[in-house]
């Protein structure tokens, strides 16, 4: 194979693998990620949201 | 100028995308981005089609179509920063690869972003994501070419401070002012004055609403974290199907695929005509017979 055939296969493996598990990249542990950051801020407005929902319909659909 | 390289491949295992089909996509999206992307933008692309992912050449940024984008995100970067794209195979998928192609020329590294006047009412100034066919990615305002359907895009006139009437926001003319979306898009920005992300989103509902996303930290690109909480792929992938658009370009795909085939008997025919008579060959023996011709009168004198 040659140097630049193995280059590609390396690379497209790589891809592969970064495909597969996109969630496996490595984050510093001490801190949340950008993505967890707004995975999280995310589910606090949906939850947000629910809550009211669920207020307006104890008050009467108001 | 740099030319950006681009590699459209199939990684799909339970959907079937036919070498015929990869490079037809393929030559639409040169297509597009040659003759409508590039005027505007002032970017310089190639498309080319691969057959595997190990014969896209080392230094270009690879669209791969997949049966399934883990977490819906389509835009990501490489162990070395580099872009590359994902795209949920549908019966629409030359959209959404129309779609990831336009966004990854424009902003290459997903994190460009241009100033301007936030379209939140209690906002001032913001910094706007370039994300050049968010605004109007609904299937009903792209546009189609060689019969398949492609993303329309915004103009770097959409930032513009002010509105002028006839001003081309948007490719294909949908965008009647700056900074402002459309019927299933949406717009991404930074508040100058608190650091906080929002989107303006327009995804159900007669007219478009705010979300807060917070302040970004972490790594990664910008745009790589707001397509994961947009889901860009996912949703076109899911939207194609049922827009008048979408039927159109079918219809089109059918006739433009009839038109071709027709084409291609009448090449066949000709290549066969070719093989046996080349009339250029009968030209150049006529020439060559003349001046023999001449020096036999010659000899006879």
């Amino acid at each position: 194979m040659s140097e630049d055939a193995q280059q590609r296969k390396e690379r497209a493996d790589r891809l592969r693998k970064m495909m597969r598990r996109p969630e496996a990249k490595p984050e510093p542990p001490e801190r949340e990620s950008l993505k967890e950051g707004i995975e999280r801020r995310m589910r606090e407005l949906d939850e947000a949201e629910r809550e009211s929902r669920r207020d307006d319909g104890e008050a009467g659909g108001t | 100028m740099l030319i950006h390289q681009l590699a459209l491949v199939s990684e799909t295992k339970s959907n079937t995308i036919t070498p015929s089909q990869i490079t037809r996509v393929a030559a639409a999206l040169q297509k597009q981005a040659t003759r409508d992307f590039a005027p505007l933008w002032q970017v310089n692309a190639t498309v080319d089609a691969f057959d595997r992912l190990e014969d896209v050449p080392v230094g270009y940024w690879p669209l791969i179509v997949v049966d399934d984008v883990p977490g819906a995100a389509g835009y990501h970067t490489d162990e070395n920063k580099q872009p590359y794209s994902l795209i949920e195979y549908s019966d629409s998928w030359s959209l959404t690869a129309s779609h990831e192609m336009l966004e990854m020329l424009a902003d290459p590294f997903g994190n460009r972003l241009v100033s301007g006047k936030s379209p939140h009412p209690d906002q001032g100034q913001a910094r706007f994501l370039v994300e050049v066919a968010d605004p109007s990615e609904d299937e009903a305002f792209g546009y189609t070419i060689n019969g398949l359907l492609v993303s329309d895009f915004f103009t770097p006139r959409f930032y513009d401070p002010v509105t002028v009437p006839g001003t081309r926001y948007s490719f294909g003319g949908h965008i009647q002012a700056p900074r402002t979306i459309l019927r299933g898009g949406y717009i991404s920005f930074e508040d100058s004055a608190t650091g906080d992300w929002w989107q303006q989103i327009w995804f159900e509902g007669n007219e478009p609403k705010f979300r807060k996303l917070g302040k970004l930290s972490g790594s990664g690109s910008i745009r790589e974290a707001i397509d994961a909480q947009t889901k860009t792929v996912s949703r076109l992938a899911a939207s194609g199907p049922s827009s008048k658009q979408y039927l159109a370009a079918r219809t089109l795909t059918a006739h433009v695929k009839e038109s071709t085939s027709a084409r291609a008997g009448v090449w066949r025919a000709e290549i066969e005509r070719l093989k046996g008579a080349n009339p250029a060959e009968k030209a150049f023996k006529d020439k060559a017979a003349k001046p023999a011709k001449a020096k036999t009168k010659a000899k006879g004198k």
